[in-house]
């Protein structure tokens, strides 16, 4: 558990956090969400005390961050930013490598946790170990990144802005790559991104911030559907429906029936409701059919279903 | 495409081989002179020694035919192989020098042999055609450093003795050594003090822009005095100096001698060394210092392992280029009584006996090709640049 209890932070002249008060839940996704200048990276620097609170107290498990010495707090915390920095001069193994070794693991349990966790990103030690950054793409460099923040197996990791540097495609399958890992491990996540989008399809819980205040800290469907304040629904967007359904895979609102259709004309059980909305558009129909993985017909999913869920605000999940 | 566009036949070594045959018959390698005053006359390499003609002919026809190979087959991995045809032709012109040395020996212990502009081109083509022909440090070292033994062994065995060089080098005695050994420690000792000096200036300026002005306007600024003109201007204040402390005196510091010399050495071998540390500090990725420190690495760590690793390549590459350098400004050094190379150098200048100022050059540009090649095949990156 992460607690921040009135913490202010402040450049020189320039205040970047104004008396935060926030509770991080263990095993979640929290987003911390905001334009830029909000201090959303300033409040995740501040856990691994990169950065030092000008006021007020940031707490990990209950014990303030500043009791520990920076470098043994920082080791049981994973870290990924922006521009990855993974060591130029290191292999992609000796990268992942390096908190364990600041920890002082054993080689033969370092080789094999290093391992585990490529494999984990989806980058085989027997492909990848040996290359250096520089052969690596953008969306490989971050995996490595994320591998190398995993490799202690920290309860707690910290994001910041980890996928923006990475193409619109790329970041996609990032972000699917990463909510399936994290649906495995349960980490308490902390993620800083400025994306809306990347925001809604990852997070738990959204803190969205603005001018060092916090403004609405919740979960993202109630964030969705009742935005505190005019800034909040603004920044969301106009299209917060379809943003809630994106959240939601079809299987949700399927009925049961007798599959009289083929399996050709069915869609996914685990695509989201935007996108079956969007075939409804597109096909004018008002039924589909769901299919799993195994191409078996599982449902129906109906178009008035659909609507009646998206006026009532979502309570079927 | 990348086959039409290279060219079939090699152009520089196909010259280079061309004309090294033809220097065979052409050019005088050698002249013979009664004494060291009296102009000589020029000994052709083919009646003076066929022998070595036939060796020099094997080596430059060897480095033609490769150039006449196909371009694939050139740059085949085995290809550096060929390499070790460029000593070939080197070897000839010394082993022709021992031939005509030896036809004098004992003939007359003023008269001598000069080597001509046919051994110097010699020479010169193998510089060339060793750039020119694809290499590795193996190959190079296995090519040169058997042929370096070779000649040492015939100096001490006296096969050189009726070379000018050689008779030059016996009249000086022990001076070759000791001036020699002077130079290398003056080099050494400047480069030395200069990368201190160097990395220091380099992380300062790094850190604060006040020194990037201040130091880098300064260095820059004794980088336009001429050398001599510096050791010149050192010579005032250390003799004060020396005159006012006696502990200074007392460690043989005065106004002119190693003192002066070694001080602006080390101001001139600086300013490439803290130029490279700087740039290399400035472009370190800010990336990677963040993550390592949020990984937990402590300020030791980071600078050991990230740090050092990432900027020593290019301050090496400073070092090289700033050891060059010196060991060819420490012969200006000898005009203030520095010793070293230099003294032989101007002596010789001073007596118009070319032979005692090639005495000087030789080993400096040996020094510094072989400072070169050395902090060269050390500098080889891991192959891994951000």
């Amino acid at each position: 558990m992460i607690t921040f209890e009135g913490v202010t932070h402040r450049f020189g002249e320039t205040t970047a956090l104004a008396g935060i008060d926030l509770t991080l839940a263990d095993h979640e996704l929290c987003i911390l969400l905001g334009p830029s200048g909000s201090g959303k990276s300033t409040l995740l620097r501040l856990v691994n005390r990169l950065l030092e609170a000008t006021a007020g107290r940031v707490l990990v498990d209950g014990r303030e961050v500043r009791s520990y010495r920076p470098e043994a707090l920082r080791r049981t915390i994973g870290y990924v930013i922006q521009n990855v920095g993974l060591f130029p001069h290191w292999k992609v193994r000796e990268n992942v490598a390096t908190v364990p070794r600041l920890l002082g693991w054993e080689p033969a349990r370092i080789s094999s946790r290093v391992e585990e966790v490529l494999d984990l990103v989806g980058l085989p030690a027997r492909t990848y170990g040996g290359r250096y950054p520089h052969e690596l793409s953008g969306g490989e460099a971050q995996r490595v990144g994320v591998a190398r923040a995993l490799a202690s197996d920290p309860p707690i990791l910290l994001l910041d802005e980890p996928f923006s540097a990475v193409d619109p495609l790329g970041r996609h399958r990032l972000q699917e790559e990463f909510l399936a890992i994290q649906r495995r491990l349960r980490k308490t996540v902390v993620f800083v991104t400025h994306d809306v989008d990347e925001a809604v399809r990852l997070g738990d819980r959204i803190a969205l911030l603005k001018d060092g205040h916090l403004v609405q800290y919740d979960r993202t469907e109630v964030l969705l559907e009742a935005p505190a304040n005019p800034f909040v629904s603004d920044f969301l967007g106009q299209d917060r429906t379809l943003k809630r359904l994106s959240r939601v895979p079809a299987s949700a609102l399927a009925r049961p029936g007798a599959p009289s259709a083929g399996a050709a004309l069915a869609l996914a059980e685990d695509l989201d409701l935007r996108l079956v909305l969007s075939h409804f558009l597109e096909s004018g129909t008002d039924i589909v059919p769901l299919k799993n993985r195994q191409d078996r017909i599982t449902g129906w999913l109906h178009r008035g279903d659909l609507e009646a869920w998206a006026r009532a605000g979502g309570s079927a999940r | 495409m990348a086959e039409a566009l290279s060219p079939r036949i090699d152009p520089v070594l196909a010259v280079l081989a061309l004309a090294g045959a033809g220097s065979a018959f052409l050019v005088p390698f050698y002249q013979f002179a009664p004494n060291r005053i009296v102009g000589g006359t020029d000994w052709y390499l083919v009646p003076a020694s066929l022998a070595a003609a036939l060796g020099l002919l094997v080596g430059w026809v060897g480095i033609g035919a490769f150039a006449c190979l196909p371009p694939s087959l050139r740059r085949a991995a085995a290809a550096r192989w060929a390499w070790l045809l460029v000593p070939v032709p080197v070897l000839a012109a010394v082993a022709g020098a021992a031939r005509v040395s030896w036809a004098l020996a004992g003939n007359d212990a003023v008269a001598r042999v000069t080597l001509g502009p046919g051994f110097w081109l010699t020479l010169l083509g193998a510089l060339v055609a060793g750039i020119a022909l694809p290499s590795g440090t193996l190959v190079r070292a296995l090519g040169v450093l058997p042929g370096l033994g070779l000649v040492a062994a015939g100096l001490a065995r006296g096969w050189f003795d009726a070379l000018s060089l050689v008779r030059e080098a016996r009249s000086l005695g022990s001076a070759f050594g000791t001036e020699f050994a002077r130079h290398l420690l003056l080099t050494g000792g400047a480069v030395m003090a200069g990368t201190v000096l160097g990395l220091a200036l380099g992380l300062a300026a790094h850190r604060s822009p006040g020194w990037r002005l201040g130091g880098f306007f300064t260095l820059n600024f004794l980088q336009t005095v001429p050398s001599l003109a510096l050791f010149g201007l050192l010579i005032l204040p250390l003799a004060w100096l020396s005159a006012r402390f006696p502990v200074l005196r007392a460690m043989g510091i005065k106004g002119i001698g190693p003192a002066p010399a070694l001080i602006a050495l080390s101001l001139y071998a600086a300013l490439p060394i803290a130029r490279n540390s700087l740039t290399a500090l400035d472009e370190m990725p800010q990336a990677v210092l963040e993550a390592g420190r949020g990984m937990g690495m402590s300020e030791w760590q980071l600078g050991l392992g990230v740090v050092v690793p990432l900027v020593w390549p290019a301050v090496l590459a400073g070092i090289r280029i700033a050891t060059v350098q010196t060991v060819g400004n420490t012969v200006v050094a000898a005009l203030i009584g520095a010793g070293g190379l230099g003294t032989f150098i101007f002596q010789g200048l001073g007596q118009t006996a070319m032979d005692l100022v090639l005495l000087g050059t030789l080993p400096v540009v040996a020094l510094a090709l072989a400072a070169d090649q050395i902090l060269g095949a050390l500098s080889r990156p891991k192959g891994a640049r951000p």
